[in-house]
This record gives C-alpha cells, structure tokens and sequence, in this order.
C-alpha cells in the first residue's frame, strides 16, 4: 500500500531533498494522519493530495502513517 | 524447459554479458529468475520492486538495449528548449546497486510455452516469470508515407523520449519567425493524453518568445482536446491568442516528406515548417511478436490482480501497451504503478504466498502550460474483485482549477522523486 505513494514521495517516503513535496519518513504518525484528514475534509489546502487523501480508508491512512513513521529518513 | 548446458551455450559469453546470475553457478539453485523487458517507466520499477519486495530472494535480468534512462514525461520541456537531453536522462547504475543484472541487448522474440526470451544476438534466455514492459509503437502502415519521412528526419514523430526529442527542438529552433509549426494527433487511445497538448502549448511559449510572427497549428484527430480540454483552450487563449490555433477532426492518412505536407482523411491539405506528425500507436513489437496484444490487435489483456497476461500465466505485462482499465491513462506515473502490483504479484507467487485482494494504484500527470506553469490530473483506483479491474475511488479524480508556477514546481519535484523511485 505504501508503495503507491513513492512516485511522488520516493521510495519508503525518502523524497529528494529541497522540493515542494515532502519527505513522509520518520514524520509522527499523528501528524501524517491530521494531515490526510485534513485534506479529506477539506480544511488543509493542497495540490493533489485533497484528491488523492479520499482514496484511503481511516484504516488505510492509519496503516500508511504507522509505516512511514518508522522508516529512516536516509540521505 | 531449456537444459543448463543449452541455456549457457546459447547465452555464448556469459561472462562477457555480466551474467554472473544463472541458477547454480552461485551455488543458489532454488533461486527463481524473473527476467524484464525494457527499461522504461513500467519495467525498470518492476526491476526494482522485485528485488526490494523478495529482499534480494529473487534473480533479476533487464533486457534494456538504451544504455541510459531517458524520461518520457518533462521531455516535452526538452523539445521547448527549457531542459537538456541529460536533465532528463539517468544512468542505470541504480538497478545494478539492486544486484540486477543489465542487458544491453533487443530482445526479439519471446517463446511462450518454453517460456525463453530471444536476444538480438541470438542468445536465449530462460525465466520463471517475464515483465513485459514494451511501451509502444506506431502501427506500421497507417499513415501513407510516414516511414520514408523520418528516416530522413523530414518529419519527427517523438512519443519516444531520446534522439528524435533533440531533433524536433533542432528543428524548431532552426524554424523561421513566421513560419508553422503542425502537430497532428491520432485518436485515442494513445501514450499520454495531455502530452500533444502540453507539447503544442510550451512550443507556444517558446515562438512567442523568439518567433512571435510564426503560428502553432493543432491538427487533432479527435472531437476535442482529450485531457484537460477546459484549462488548455483557456490557457491557449489567454497566453497564446493567435499564436495557437486548434482544430478538430483532421485524421492524417498520408504525409509528404518533402514538402512537409500532411494529408487528411476529410480536410485539406496543411503544409507546416516544422511537421510534428504523432501516429496511432500500439502495444510495443515484442507483445505484438509473442501475440499478447489480442485487444483490437493493438493492446495486452491483463488480469489486473497480477497483471499476468489473460493468455500466458507467467508473463506480466505493464505499462503503455496493456488494454487499460476505464478511466485509466497511458502515464508513465501509471506505468510505475502498474509494476509495483505486478512485482508484488510476481513475488508472492515465486514464494508460494497469497495474492493481495485489493491492490490500489495512483496517478497523478503534470502538464506544463507554459515553462513556468503547469497543472495536474489525479485519480485514486482500488482493485474490484467483482468488476475485476480497477475503479476510480470516488472523490479523487479531477483537475487543476487552474495552472500555476507551484504546481510546475511540484512537476518537477515529481519526476525527480519517481525517477529516483523506479531506478534509484
């Protein structure tokens, strides 16, 4: 499942460093999930992800954060 | 299946190939050989997802002849003059790291029931499963006089990123200010929707700038614009005017090199300085060889839980050349999706495991209206096991309300991160 957000958020949530798009590895779980919530309902402002936070689940987003909050954050 | 000796007699120099991998010389004989055809968008991600979702468990072989990566997506830019060739080109020096073994070869023939790919060389290869990643190609025959025209660079075709890319920018740059440059675009489907479009509007922007007596001329085969139609006619109109002009219905049924004339099945004759002729296109040669392409003779059937083809097992098919699902583009974005459910796919059944139920891709396609502005389509798709094909999940599919220089900053942030994720 994770796998389907690293074209844009790269490989286990390590984006390139410096671009408009962020890093999701080793964010807090929470915030991840305030985030996607946020988008979903419409009261954080997005490019894509107001969209794209609507084809997950709570349990899904829930799944999604947990795995990204324990991946390194790599160079 | 093909014996040991056959198999390293027919690959001749092995060593020469750097296949170091053949099951048994690295005293690992139960390890499965997953080989892949091409190296684009679809293939290379399932080169590396292979070897990162089996942790290394499973052999991997890229046939890819093109010594490097040469991106699709932003090469638009290229033919605009805004980016180099080598700003959107990257070494597969990433794959190897993976422990994948690069083949610099075509493979021209895939024997299905003995399930043994065929090289240029004449070498044969024997896999386990295959990915078949062949993009596409133009359907010989269509357009009357095409052939002869670009193999003497008179017209340029481009869907593929690479040398024809720097010649149509070659072209465009050596254009006269006041001359035409045409864009003809065949029916869908084809590779990229929005990609005629976004080509037509940064070659626009680039006239506007040093040629602002010359003129784009849109020749579409179809009704209306085919992506994003709303937000091109209103950027053509506010940043382009005159400059562009679209116009719909004109099917190419035959072209003159020469005089860079394209010939239409209804309409008059258009003669261009610069002639960007896009043919219709289907699934890449290798599918059509191995007789895969069995929608309409032009695309793969697939089923989508593995992206195995619907008729030979262990061949998955990714990318461009598979019959879509509806509502699903030909993107590169999704090319890289497709790979990563065929990888999983490909792993689970290699070690005996159960198949994900409910696999999910996304998409997301960056147009550039300008160089300093671009604009997205996005869509969310979930797997249904009684459709059995993937569905938009509702709420995630739409638009940009409007282009803008943050969303072609995020463009480009976009083809770094996805270019980093399939090769890095």
């Amino acid at each position: 499942l994770a796998a389907t957000c690293a074209a844009c958020h790269g490989t286990d949530g390590n984006a390139v460093r410096g671009a408009p798009i962020p890093r999701l590895a080793g964010l807090p779980q929470d915030y991840i999930v305030r985030q996607m919530r946020g988008f979903r309902d419409g009261s954080l402002t997005a490019t894509v992800m107001q969209q794209i936070a609507k084809g997950f689940s709570e349990g899904q987003i829930a799944e999604l954060a947990a795995y990204f909050a324990q991946r390194p954050d790599t160079p | 299946v093909i014996g040991r000796r056959e198999l390293l007699h027919g690959l001749g120099a092995g060593a020469l190939l750097g296949l170091s991998g053949c099951a048994g010389l690295r005293g690992n004989p139960t390890a499965a050989r997953v080989v892949v055809v091409g190296g684009g968008f679809g293939g290379a991600s399932a080169a590396k997802y292979i070897r990162v979702l089996s942790n290394r468990g499973i052999e991997v072989l890229l046939i890819e002849p093109n010594p490097r990566f040469i991106s699709a997506p932003i090469s638009n830019l290229v033919i605009a003059g805004g980016l180099e060739l080598d700003d959107i080109t990257t070494s597969y020096d990433g794959l190897r790291a993976h422990g994948i073994t690069i083949i610099p070869e075509r493979a021209t023939r895939i024997a299905v029931s003995d399930k043994i790919v065929t090289l240029a060389g004449g070498q044969s290869i024997r896999y386990d499963k295959l990915v078949l990643a062949p993009g596409i190609e133009p359907i010989p025959g269509v357009i009357e006089g095409l052939g002869e025209a670009l193999a003497a660079d008179q017209i340029v075709q481009s869907w593929i990123a690479g040398p024809e890319t720097v010649t149509l920018h070659r072209q465009l740059r050596a254009m006269r200010d006041g001359g035409v440059f045409a864009i003809t675009i065949p029916e869908t489907p084809y590779r990229c929707p929005p990609a005629p479009y976004e080509r037509a509007s940064l070659v626009a922007a680039y006239l506007k700038i040093y040629k602002p007596r010359s003129k784009v001329l849109v020749l579409d085969a179809n009704q209306d614009v085919s992506a994003m139609a709303s937000l091109f006619k209103r950027a053509w109109s506010e940043l382009y005017g005159d400059l562009l002009e679209y116009r719909n219905h004109y099917k190419v049924v035959a072209v003159d090199g020469k005089s860079r004339t394209a010939h239409f099945e209804l309409q008059d004759d258009e003669r261009a300085d610069v002639l960007n002729v896009l043919p219709p296109v289907r699934a890449g040669a290798l599918a059509v060889q191995a007789e895969l392409a069995n929608v309409n003779a032009r695309w793969c059937a697939v089923d989508f839980l593995s992206f195995a083809s619907v008729l030979a097992k262990d061949i998955h098919v990714v990318g461009d050349s598979i019959q879509a699902a509806p509502m699903m583009p030909k993107s590169g974005h999704m090319a890289n999706a497709h790979a990563k459910v065929a990888a999983a796919a490909i792993v689970a059944e290699l070690k005996g495991l159960e198949l994900d139920p409910s696999p999910m891709l996304t998409n997301t396609c960056y147009s550039f209206v300008s160089a300093s502005a671009a604009m997205h389509s996005t869509a969310v798709y979930e797997y249904s096991a009684e459709a059995k094909t993937f569905q938009v999940v509702a709420g995630t599919s739409g638009v940009s309300t409007a282009p803008s220089p943050l969303e072609a900053a995020v463009a480009m942030a976009w083809a770094h991160n996805v270019w980093a994720d399939i090769l890095g």
